[in-house]
């Protein structure tokens, strides 16, 4: 993950999360992200009283995760493209089906222009692998007023269906 | 027609200040080439063989005649005098400056229009039949329930950037005019025993390179769960739609390999945690909806007699009056046809003097209102009898009487390689040489109904696989070859052509055509179409007429 994280509601922030390899050793402290197979594999068990988060790949069918969502701070989830949009629809679910109520951040190939839509579908942050991407995010994100779709989540835009 | 209101407006507004924004990023060099690309699809902006294409929505094919001057007017002003009506019933721009976009898209915005979402892996403009609201065979105005689908799929959050291109279509009547079989989801109204309005969903079905006809997974969805219903099967689509290659990632290869009946269990699966949610709709919702498509102030007192004989003494009108007229619910009123198929011209090429006249007639005579079909021609909906003669006058004046709707001639047909970055093949050429052979009326009516479609590549813009013939436009070591279909149709009947044979070169296409006619005429039976003759002796009399 880059160095630059965009909180949605609170703007810039720094990364602090720990990227961790599947083989690295889990450090003593700090907040660490690891894969699903190391999260199944040794569980936030081998971390008592640790930050935890999860990265998914977009093709994770989120629903029939086999993990305590509790016990994650953040899930991370994947655009390998901007193009690709399947990490909106898991972003949703987790939010609205699942309860889920950590962070939920996207990573990788990210547009500033994407902004509004990733807050309206309940991401939290956003970690674009291009930083320059969140030097406008604040006109971004209020570049619409007024929204067809219902939504809990992003700025409060009014209600036209 | 629905009119916007505070918040729809602002939307739209908001938008050219969007893509404003967007352009000038480009241009600044802080967008890339790739990145520009998708975000100026979903506003319409192809750049293409010689010059950037726009495409403006026209919602489910419904346009007031502001709009329709304000299109003219665009075509005058950054354009080369003439727009291009499409299958999809919207209109595409073929010479406009990517400098001069977000102005036109400004000017669009002034008479509540826009070009959002009519290209792009996104929800595409929904289309419906063109005579919705007056068709004498119709359960239902589709429109107020196209416009909700418009509302809901504007700048959805979730589905903005979709394996692929995704087309909704409504029909609303005993004769399917809205093609719904052959679009990503198709949407047959009708009313359940209880009266109440319900929805049959079709879902995969579509043209280009693998046409194929959509499959019913939901009978009966009842009105205040359609949105919810899409949702879900949007969602399964999001997720579950192949991404690896963009020919297989239409929705219809997935449903195609997940089996129709398992993928309606998906979306069934999906649907029950939506349903009664955020989007379920409310009565007083639809009917302020219904609301905005009451029917205008008829007059209910049109004489019939000055109709009557102006066709027994003029054989012009009369020709006219028998084949571009509709029936209409009110008595007393036509649908007008207005035919973009004169035989020298591009089919669905519209010039912005004939636009203005449209738009004249409609104001003047028919409650301002315009319709565009997918068959790539203008309706004027509500005509009444007395005022017949004059809006045909009118018309013809300006080409745009050709009484030739429903014949071989009034083809639909895509820009073909005249315009387009990826046609193989020439389709203009081929539709104005085939109109030099058809000249004489007579010999276009012997023809009886007839159906031609013509691509000029196979994706298909131009539905050649629902042609009762199609002629699909292909490569073959840099020449223009023609591959031909037969028996295909987008109607109650829908079937997609069989292919007749090898390709033909482009000095043999025309040729080919007519002596497929010669066949129809000598071997059909009284009163058969082309299409039920083709049915009835199969394919291999044609194939025997056309490679002696």
């Amino acid at each position: 993950m880059s160095e630059q994280v965009l909180s949605l509601k609170a703007g810039l922030i720094t990364h602090d999360w720990l990227d961790l390899d599947d083989e690295a050793p889990l450090p003593d402290a700090g907040r660490s992200l690891l894969s699903l197979e190391r999260w199944l594999r040794e569980g936030p068990a081998a971390a008592p009283g640790r930050s935890l988060g999860l990265k998914l790949a977009n093709t994770c069918d989120v629903e029939s995760l086999d993990v305590d969502l509790d016990a994650c701070t953040l899930i991370a989830l994947e655009f390998p493209s901007f193009t690709d949009g399947r990490a909106f629809s898991q972003a949703r679910l987790l939010r609205e089906r699942l309860g889920f109520r950590g962070e939920i951040r996207a990573c990788g190939d990210i547009l500033s222009d994407q902004l509004l839509y990733l807050a309206r579908c309940g991401f939290d942050s956003v970690a674009p692998a291009d930083p320059t991407q969140l030097g406008r995010a604040k006109e971004a994100l209020s570049e619409f007023s007024i929204a067809y779709q219902p939504s809990d989540s992003g700025p409060r835009l009014r209600l036209a269906l | 027609m629905y009119k916007y209101n505070e918040l729809d407006q602002t939307l739209v507004n908001e938008r050219v200040n969007q893509f404003r924004d967007q352009t000038e990023r480009y241009f600044r060099g802080e967008l890339s080439e790739a990145q520009f690309l998708p975000l100026r699809l979903q506003n319409g902006l192809y750049v293409q063989r010689f010059a950037p294409m726009l495409r403006v929505a026209i919602p489910y094919g419904t346009l007031s005649a502001v709009q329709l001057r304000k299109l003219a007017e665009i075509a005058r002003k950054y354009d080369k005098d003439f727009a291009h009506f499409t299958t999809r019933t919207n209109v595409q721009y073929n010479w406009p400056r990517l400098e001069a976009v977000p102005d036109i898209l400004a000017a669009l915005a002034s008479v509540e229009m826009h070009a959002i979402q009519t290209s792009g892996n996104c929800i595409r403009n929904t289309t419906t039949d063109a005579l919705a609201g007056v068709a004498a065979d119709e359960i239902e105005d589709p429109r107020p329930w196209c416009e909700i689908i418009r509302q809901w799929s504007t700048l959805h959050p979730e589905f903005a950037f979709l394996p692929r291109k995704f087309k909704i279509a409504v029909s609303a009547s005993a004769q399917d005019r809205a093609a719904s079989r052959v679009h990503d989801i198709g949407l047959q109204l009708r009313h359940d025993d209880a009266g109440q309005t319900c929805f049959d969903v079709i879902v995969g079905g579509g043209l280009g390179r693998t046409p194929i006809l959509g499959s019913l997974i939901r009978q009966g969805l009842p009105w205040p769960e359609l949105l919810n219903y899409l949702e879900a099967v949007l969602r399964v689509y999001n997720r579950l739609g192949r991404r690896d290659n963009k020919y297989k990632a239409r929705i219809k290869i997935l449903v195609k390999e997940t089996g129709p009946q398992r993928f309606a269990e998906m979306v069934d699966r999906e649907w029950q945690h939506l349903q009664g949610g955020a989007l379920t709709l409310e009565d007083h919702k639809v009917e302020s909806m219904r609301a905005a498509f009451t029917p205008p102030s008829y007059r209910q007192d049109v004489p019939e007699q000055g109709f009557e004989s102006a066709r027994s003494t003029d054989p012009d009108f009369a020709r006219w009056c028998q084949h571009n007229l509709r029936p209409h619910k009110q008595t007393g009123y036509r649908a007008v046809v207005v035919s973009l198929k004169a035989p020298r011209e591009v089919p669905g090429d519209c010039s912005s003097t004939q636009m203005d006249v449209v738009a004249e007639l409609a104001e003047r005579y028919g409650f301002s209102e315009i319709r565009v079909m997918h068959e790539q021609n203008l309706v004027l909906p509500d005509i009444p009898l007395d005022h017949l003669h004059a809006v045909w006058l009118k018309l013809a004046e300006h080409e745009l009487a050709t009484p030739n709707v429903g014949k071989l001639t009034d083809m639909i047909c895509c820009p073909g390689l005249d315009y387009c970055a990826l046609a193989n093949a020439g389709s203009i050429g081929v539709a104005l040489e085939l109109n030099q052979r058809l000249e004489n009326l007579d010999d276009l009516y012997d023809l009886g109904d007839l159906r031609l479609n013509m691509s000029g590549c196979m994706n298909g813009c131009g539905h050649h696989s629902v042609g009762h013939i199609g002629i699909l436009g292909v490569d073959k070591k840099g020449e223009e070859w023609y591959q031909i279909s037969l028996g295909g149709s987008s109607r109650n009947d829908a079937s997609l052509g069989d292919r007749l044979g090898a390709a033909l070169s482009r000095s043999e296409i025309v040729n080919g055509i007519m002596a497929l006619l010669k066949v129809y005429l000598n071997q059909r039976h009284v009163e058969e179409s082309f299409v039920e003759t083709y049915r009835r002796i199969g394919l291999q009399p044609f194939k025997e007429a056309v490679y002696v």
